[in-house]
C-alpha cells in the first residue's frame, strides 16, 4: 500500500507538469483551432531564458522565472503573427505541418544558442521532501500541483468573467461575427498564443531542475502532455488539468507495477478506450447543430 | 524502306558498341591506375591516405541525451595535433572528420556511409555507442574499414572477434563484475540495479551477476525516459542498501534526483558511462559520495605522466574544451590508433594496418595497457573504483 501511495504522490510533480503543458496546448487550440506541436520546444526556450537570467545575469530564480515566462509570451505571439497567420485559411494539415516545422526549427536553434550539455537551474523551493505518513512529497511537486490548479481556475474566471475572456470565446465560436462586433481576431489570437506558450513555459521551467535542462528536454513530456489534452477533451481547460494528473498517475502506476517500457503503450491504450467510449474526451462537450 | 531501317539499325548498334568498348577500356584503365597500394615512404592511393596525410573518421553524439560523449572528439583531435607537432606518422599529418550521430542508429548509419563512401576515410577511431555501432558495422565490415576504439564494452563487440574492430574500452562484463564485487565488499546484502533496456545495459547487468551478486531488484528503463519516480519508489520499498546505476548521464541525473525526492539515499554505484562532472551541480544531493567504475585515472592533481601529457596537450591544442574523462576516452583511443599506424611496415593499406594493430603488445596508454593479437582484439582489462568527491573523481582505497 505504501508503494501505491508513494507512486500516486510522486506523480503529482510530473502530473502537474503535464497538466500545465496540456493547458498551454489547449489555450491555443481553443482560440485558433491549431494544435501547436512546437509547444514543447517553445517551452524549452523559456526554461533556457530562465537559466540565462539566473546564471549569467545573476537574477534571483523567481525573477528569472517571471522574466522568462513573459519572454515566452512574446515568443508565442511572434510565432502566431509571423508563421501561423501566414497559413490562415489554408487546410488544417498546413497548420499542423507548420507547427511541426517550428518544432524542429526551434529545437535546432535552441541547441545552437545554448549548446547541448545539461544545465543546472535551481528549484523554486529547496529543502528536504515533506513526510506525510509513510510517503514523501517533494516541496516543488506540491508547488507545481498548486500552480496548475491555480492557473486553471484563474483561466476559467478569465474566460467566464472578463471582457477579454469573452472576446476570446467569441473569436473561438465565430471569428467572422466577432470581427463584425469590433473584436480584433488577430489581437485575440496573438494573446492566446502568448498565454499558451507562457503557461507551457512555466511547465518547462518547473521541470528543468528535476530533469536535465537540454534542448530536447520537453520531447518526452510533450507526448504525455498531448495525450493528457486529448484525454481531457481538446479545448477543455478542466480536462487538460484532469488529463495531466490522470496521465501522470497512470504512467507512474504502470511503471511501478508493470514496466517502464509499457508506459507509453498503456497510457495511449487508455486514451483510445476513453475516446472510444467518449469521443469528446473526459470533459469535452459534444457539439450539437440545430437544423 | 525496310533495307534503310536495317542499315540505320546496324549503324546505331555499331555506334553503341563502340561507345561501350571505349567505356570498358576507360574503366579498366582507371581500375589499373587506382589499384596500386600506398607506400609508407612514397605517394599513396589507399582510401584516405595521400603522400601528406592520413584521414580518419569518427561518429559520436554531439546532441541529444548522450551529447556529452561528444567531448571525446577534443581528446582525439588533441592527440592527433600532438602527434602532428612531433612529426606526424610516416611523414604524414593525421586528419579527423567527426560526425554527429545524435546517439541514433539510423543517423550513425548514414554518417558512416558518408565517411566511408564519400569522405573515403582510411579508418575510424573512437566510435561511440552500442546500438549505433551495431548500425555502423553494416557498412564498416563489408568494406573492411579498421575501427580502433569502440566507445562501448558491450559483449556483442568485446566478446566477438571481428578482423577490423579493435576494442579499447574494458568489457562491460568486466565493469559490471567490478561494480558487483565492490558492492559485496561493502557488505551490502540488498542491492538494486537500474539498467538501460538495450545491449549496453544488459551487458553491464550480466557482468554484475557474474560477480556472484544476485540483485534484489533489477529495473530496466528507456533512454528517453525523464520521470524516474516509479523506480525510486520501488527501490525504496524494497529497502535496498545500494543501487547500481547502469545508465547514460541524463537518466542517471534524473534518477538520482528522483531518489532525493523520496528521501532515499542508498549507496550509489555507477558505470563510468553514467558519471559526468556536471552531476555535482545537477544532482547535488545524491551524486557526491557515489562510487564509479573507471579505467581513466583521476585527472586532477595527478602525478601520472600520461595524465600530465594529456592535460598539457588539451590546454595547448584544444583550449577551452573540457579535459574531461570523455576527452580522455578519445585521447586513449587515438593513442592506440596512432600506435598501430606507426607500427605499419611497408605499404599503408587497411590490411597492413590491421596486421600492425595485431602486433601491439604491452602498449601503455592513458587508460591502461593494450595487448592485441590476431585472435584477440579485447581492450583494456583492468578497472578500478573511484568516488565522486569535492567536485572530482578521487581514488578509493580497496577500489
Amino acid at each position: 500500500m505504501t508503494v501505491f501511495l508513494q507512486l500516486v504522490v510522486s506523480a503529482l510533480g510530473f502530473g502537474g507538469i503535464y497538466a500545465l503543458a496540456a493547458l498551454g496546448l489547449t489555450i491555443i487550440f481553443k482560440t485558433s483551432n491549431v494544435v501547436n506541436f512546437a509547444f514543447g520546444a517553445m517551452a524549452t526556450v523559456v526554461a533556457m531564458v530562465a537559466w540565462t537570467a539566473n546564471v549569467s545575469l545573476g537574477l534571483p530564480i523567481a525573477l528569472a522565472w517571471v522574466l522568462a515566462i513573459l519572454g515566452g509570451g512574446a515568443l508565442g505571439a511572434a510565432a502566431e503573427s509571423v508563421f501561423l497567420r501566414r497559413v490562415e485559411g489554408a487546410p488544417p494539415i498546413v497548420g499542423i505541418v507548420m507547427t511541426l516545422g517550428l518544432l524542429l526549427l526551434v529545437e535546432g536553434l535552441t541547441g545552437l544558442a545554448w549548446g547541448y550539455g545539461p544545465k543546472v537551474i535551481p528549484n523554486v523551493f529547496s529543502g528536504p521532501s515533506i513526510a506525510i505518513g509513510p510517503v514523501f512529497v517533494d516541496r516543488n511537486d506540491l508547488f507545481i500541483t498548486g500552480l496548475a490548479l491555480a492557473i486553471a481556475i484563474g483561466l476559467h474566471f478569465f474566460y467566464a468573467r472578463t471582457r477579454l475572456g469573452l472576446a476570446v470565446r467569441a473569436v473561438a465560436e465565430d471569428a467572422e461575427v466577432a470581427s463584425l462586433m469590433g473584436i480584433s481576431r488577430r489581437w485575440v489570437l496573438a494573446v492566446s498564443w502568448a498565454v499558451g506558450v507562457a503557461v507551457t513555459g512555466a511547465a518547462a521551467t518547473l521541470a528543468a531542475p528535476s530533469i536535465s535542462l537540454t534542448p530536447t528536454m520537453m520531447d518526452n513530456i510533450a507526448v504525455f502532455a498531448f495525450a493528457a489534452a486529448v484525454l481531457g477533451g481538446l479545448g477543455s481547460l478542466a480536462g487538460a488539468v484532469a488529463g495531466g494528473f490522470a496521465v501522470g498517475i497512470v504512467a507512474n502506476l504502470i511503471a511501478g507495477y508493470a514496466s517502464t517500457n509499457l508506459q507509453l503503450t498503456l497510457v495511449f491504450a487508455l486514451i483510445v478506450v476513453v475516446l472510444y467510449l467518449r469521443p469528446q474526451g473526459l470533459f469535452g462537450r459534444v457539439a450539437r447543430v440545430r437544423q | 524502306m525496310s533495307m534503310r531501317i536495317v542499315q540505320q539499325t546496324r549503324c546505331g548498334l555499331a555506334r553503341h558498341a563502340a561507345v561501350l568498348a571505349v567505356s570498358a577500356a576507360s574503366a579498366l584503365a582507371l581500375a589499373a591506375c587506382g589499384g596500386t597500394s600506398s607506400s609508407a615512404t612514397s605517394g599513396a592511393s589507399a582510401p584516405g591516405v595521400t603522400s601528406t596525410s592520413i584521414l580518419l573518421g569518427q561518429t559520436v553524439p554531439k546532441t541529444g541525451p548522450a551529447a556529452l560523449y561528444g567531448e571525446s572528439t577534443a581528446g582525439v583531435q588533441a592527440y592527433f595535433d600532438y602527434v602532428n607537432a612531433h612529426g606526424g606518422v610516416h611523414g604524414r599529418k593525421l586528419k579527423l572528420i567527426s560526425l554527429n550521430d545524435q546517439y541514433e542508429p539510423p543517423v550513425a548509419l548514414q554518417d558512416t556511409r558518408t565517411l566511408v563512401n564519400t569522405d573515403h576515410v582510411f579508418a575510424e577511431v573512437a566510435v561511440n555507442g552500442t546500438a549505433t555501432t551495431q548500425a555502423d558495422i553494416t557498412v564498416l565490415d563489408p568494406a573492411n574499414v579498421p575501427v580502433v576504439g569502440l566507445q562501448t564494452g558491450a559483449t556483442v563487440f568485446v566478446g566477438t572477434l571481428r578482423n577490423n574492430l579493435y576494442n579499447v574500452w574494458p568489457s562491460y562484463l568486466t565493469e559490471g563484475k567490478l561494480l558487483g564485487s565492490y558492492a559485496q565488499s561493502l557488505h551490502i546484502t540488498k542491492v538494486g540495479v537500474l539498467y538501460q533496456n538495450d545491449d549496453f545495459g544488459t551487458s553491464l547487468l550480466q557482468g554484475v551477476k557474474n560477480s556472484g551478486l544476485t540483485p534484489t531488484l533489477s529495473i530496466p528503463y528507456d533512454p528517453t525516459q525523464t520521470d524516474f519516480s516509479p523506480q525510486a519508489a520501488q527501490f525504496k520499498a524494497a529497502h535496498v542498501g545500494a543501487v547500481i546505476i547502469l545508465a547514460i548521464p541524463g537518466p542517471t541525473t534524473d534518477f538520482l534526483n528522483a531518489l532525493n525526492a523520496v528521501s532515499f539515499k542508498p549507496v550509489r554505484l555507477m558505470s563510468q558511462v553514467s558519471a559526468i562532472p556536471q552531476m555535482f551541480q545537477t544532482a547535488p544531493q545524491e551524486f557526491p559520495g557515489s562510487y564509479i567504475g573507471a579505467f581513466i585515472p583521476p585527472l586532477s592533481g595527478s602525478t601520472n605522466p600520461q595524465v600530465k601529457t594529456f592535460l598539457s596537450a588539451m590546454s595547448t591544442y584544444q583550449p577551452g574544451k573540457p579535459a574531461s574523462a570523455f576527452a580522455a576516452w578519445g585521447w586513449t583511443e587515438a593513442q592506440v590508433a596512432v600506435a598501430g599506424l606507426k607500427a605499419i611496415k611497408g605499404s599503408i593499406t587497411r590490411d597492413s594496418y590491421e596486421a600492425a594493430l595485431n602486433s601491439l603488445h604491452g602498449l601503455q596508454t592513458l587508460g591502461g595497457v593494450i595487448d592485441y593479437s590476431s585472435t584477440d582484439h579485447s581492450g583494456i582489462a583492468h578497472m578500478f573504483m573511484v568516488k565522486a568527491q569535492g567536485g572530482h573523481r578521487v581514488s578509493v582505497a580497496g577500489g
